[in-house]
C-alpha cells in the first residue's frame, strides 16, 4: 500500500525537484573530463577545460593569476547555490530532509568557530572558513565562551543542533581534547536522529537512506577506533561515541571497544564482509588508505540512489558527489600548480 | 415463510430506508433502475477523467523539472500526455453513448439500469488504472530521455502496453451498453 503512494503520490510535492536534481547529476564531470584536466599544465588551461562543462559560468570573471583554492571556493559557491535553489523550492517532508544534510557542515562551522575563539583567531576570518552550507544566525555573534553551558546558553539553544548537546553539558571546560569529544557526540546524537527521521518517511526513502547512515555509522566506529588506540580514552569513553546504529552494533562494538592495536581491529572486522573487501581493497592497491576505500565505496553508494524513482535519497547522493567532485578537481589543480604530477592519478572517477 | 419476525427486523433502519422491506433484496429491488444506469454515467466519465488528470500530472512535473537542464526533451515527451488524455476521451465517449440509451418509459428494466452500471464501472475503473501507469511510467520517460536520447523510444513501448489497458475497458464497455436500452 505504500508503494503505491509512493508512486502516485511523490510527484505532487517532489516531482519537479527529483527532475531539476537528476538534471543536475547528468551534468556532472565524466571519467573523460578528469583525463582530459589531467592533462593540463596550467591553471589557465585547466579554467578552459572547465568552460566546457557545468563550471562555464563559475570561473569567467576571476582574473589571471588563478590558484587551485580559489577555483574550488568557487565550485563550492556554485555547489551551495544549487543547494539553496533546491532547498526553496521544497516543502515539508523533503525540507526538513535537506535541513538534516547540512547539520554536518553546522556540526564543523561550531567547532571550528570555538576553537578559534579559543585560540584567540580574529573572527571575520574564521568566518571566512566556514562552509556556507552549515551557516546557522547565531554565528557571527559568537563570543568568548569558556563552558560548554555556556555554549549552549549562548548560541546553540536557537539552532537545530540543540537537542543533540544533551550529553555534553557535563564537561567542565572547553579544552581541545574536549571540543573533539564534544564533534563526535554531537555528530552521533545527529546519525541516529537522521536515521528515526528516515524510518519515519517510510517506504523507498527509509530502504535507501538507511543502508547508507548505518555505512555512516559503521565508517565512524572505525574511525574513532583507530583514532583512539593508544590514547588516554577509556573503553566506556570510547564505547560511548559509537552511534547506536550500523552492522557493527552490538558484537562489533563491543569487541572494537576492547581492542588495543591495529590487528586485533583488522581481526575483528575480518567477520564482517564488506568491511573485509573494503580493508582487502585498501591493502592490495598501493598508496589507497582504508580511507579512500571508505570514500570509494560512499561514492557507489551515492550512485545507486539514482537508479530508482520516487524517493529522496537522490539528494543526499547529489550533495555527495558534487562534493567529491570538487575535491578531485581541487587535487588535480593542486597537483598541477605544484608541478607534483605522480600523484595526479589519485582522483575518485565518479561516471 | 415468517413474515412479521422478519419485517420488524428488517424495519430496523427505517429512520433512512422509505419503508419496511421483508428481505434486503427487496429494498434493492425498489432502487429504481433509472439510479443505476444514471450513477453509471456519471462512473464512466468521473472516474476517467480521475485518472487522465492524476496521470497528467505525474507526468508533467517530472517532464518540467527535467526540461530545466535539457530543453530538447519537450516536444517528444509530450506523447506521454497525450496518452493520458487519450483515457480521458474514452470516458467522454463511453458516456455519451451511455446517456444516448437514457429514455423515459413507464417500467424501466432492471437489465438495462445494471447493465448500464456495470459498463460505467468497467470504463471508469479500468481508465482510472490506465492513467495512472501511464502517468507513472511518463514520468520515468522523461527522465531517462533527459539523460540518454536513445531510450526514449524503447521506453514509449512499455507506455504504449499502458495506454491498451484503457482501450481493453471501453471495448468491454461497449459490448455491453450496446445490449441495453430502456425504450
Amino acid at each position: 500500500m505504500e508503494d503505491i503512494r509512493e508512486l502516485v503520490g511523490f510527484n505532487v510535492d517532489d516531482g519537479y525537484i527529483e527532475a531539476l536534481v537528476r538534471g543536475y547529476k547528468s551534468s556532472l564531470l565524466s571519467s573523460i573530463d578528469y583525463v582530459n584536466l589531467t592533462q593540463c599544465e596550467t591553471l589557465e588551461d585547466v579554467r578552459m577545460h572547465l568552460n566546457g562543462t557545468e563550471y562555464s559560468v563559475v570561473l569567467q570573471d576571476e582574473p589571471s593569476p588563478l590558484s587551485a583554492s580559489i577555483i574550488a571556493e568557487k565550485c563550492s559557491i556554485k555547489l551551495v547555490s544549487d543547494f539553496q535553489y533546491i532547498r526553496s523550492q521544497s516543502t515539508y517532508p523533503l525540507t526538513k530532509f535537506l535541513d538534516y544534510l547540512t547539520y554536518p557542515y553546522m556540526i564543523d562551522n561550531l567547532v571550528l568557530l570555538v576553537t578559534g575563539t579559543l585560540h584567540e583567531r580574529d573572527i571575520g576570518e574564521l568566518l571566512e572558513k566556514c562552509n556556507p552550507l552549515g551557516s546557522f544566525p547565531a554565528m557571527s555573534t559568537l563570543s568568548i565562551v569558556s563552558t560548554p553551558e555556556e555554549l549552549y546558553r549562548e548560541i546553540l539553544v536557537d539552532t537545530p543542533l540543540a537537542p543533540y548537546f544533551a550529553e555534553c553539558i557535563s564537561f567542565d571546560d572547553l579544552t581541545e581534547t574536549n571540543i573533539e569529544i564534544i564533534r563526535n557526540i554531537l555528530y552521533k546524537a545527529y546519525l541516529e536522529d537522521f536515521y528515526r527521521f528516515c524510518s519515519s518517511l517510510g517506504g523507498t526513502t527509509e530502504k535507501i537512506m538507511n543502508e547508507i547512515l548505518q555505512f555512516e555509522a559503521d565508517r565512524r566506529i572505525i574511525n574513532i577506533t583507530l583514532n583512539s588506540l593508544g590514547s588516554k580514552l577509556s573503553r566506556e569513553e570510547r564505547e560511548n561515541l559509537y552511534p547506536s546504529i550500523g552492522s557493527l552494533v552490538p558484537e562489533g562494538t563491543m569487541k572494537l571497544a576492547r581492542a588495543e592495536d591495529l590487528q586485533s581491529v583488522n581481526s575483528i572486522l575480518d567477520s564482517y564482509d564488506l568491511f573485509r573487501r573494503l580493508l582487502q581493497y585498501s591493502t592490495d592497491s598501493p598508496g589507497k588508505s582504508l580511507e579512500d576505500s571508505f570514500i570509494e565505496y560512499e561514492v557507489q553508494l551515492s550512485k545507486k540512489t539514482f537508479e530508482q524513482q520516487f524517493h529522496y535519497g537522490v539528494f543526499y547522493g547529489f550533495l555527495k558527489l558534487r562534493e567529491q567532485e570538487i575535491r578531485n578537481i581541487l587535487w588535480i589543480c593542486e597537483c598541477i600548480s605544484q608541478r607534483h604530477r605522480t600523484g595526479i592519478g589519485n582522483y575518485v572517477t565518479i561516471f | 415463510m415468517n413474515h412479521d419476525v422478519s419485517s420488524y427486523y428488517n424495519c430496523w433502519f427505517f429512520f433512512f430506508l422509505p419503508g419496511c422491506y421483508s428481505y434486503w433484496s427487496n429494498y434493492l429491488k425498489s432502487i429504481s433502475p433509472y439510479f443505476f444506469a444514471s450513477l453509471g454515467t456519471a462512473l464512466a466519465v468521473g472516474l476517467s477523467v480521475l485518472g487522465a488528470a492524476w496521470g497528467i500530472f505525474i507526468t508533467g512535473s517530472s517532464l518540467v523539472g527535467a526540461a530545466v537542464k535539457q530543453p530538447r526533451i519537450q516536444s517528444k515527451n509530450l506523447i506521454s500526455v497525450i496518452f493520458c488524455e487519450a483515457v480521458a476521451i474514452y470516458g467522454v465517449i463511453m458516456a455519451i453513448i451511455m446517456q444516448s440509451k437514457l429514455a423515459d418509459v413507464e417500467s424501466p428494466s432492471a437489465f438495462t439500469g445494471y447493465g448500464l452500471f456495470a459498463a460505467g464501472l468497467t470504463v471508469g475503473l479500468s481508465n482510472l488504472a490506465c492513467g495512472l501507469c501511464v502517468g507513472i511510467t511518463g514520468s520515468s520517460c522523461a527522465l531517462a530521455d533527459a539523460q540518454d536520447p536513445q531510450l526514449f523510444v524503447k521506453i514509449l513501448i512499455v507506455e504504449i502496453f499502458a495506454s491498451a489497458l484503457g482501450i481493453f475497458g471501453i471495448i468491454v464497455g461497449i459490448i455491453i451498453a450496446g445490449k441495453c436500452t430502456f425504450a
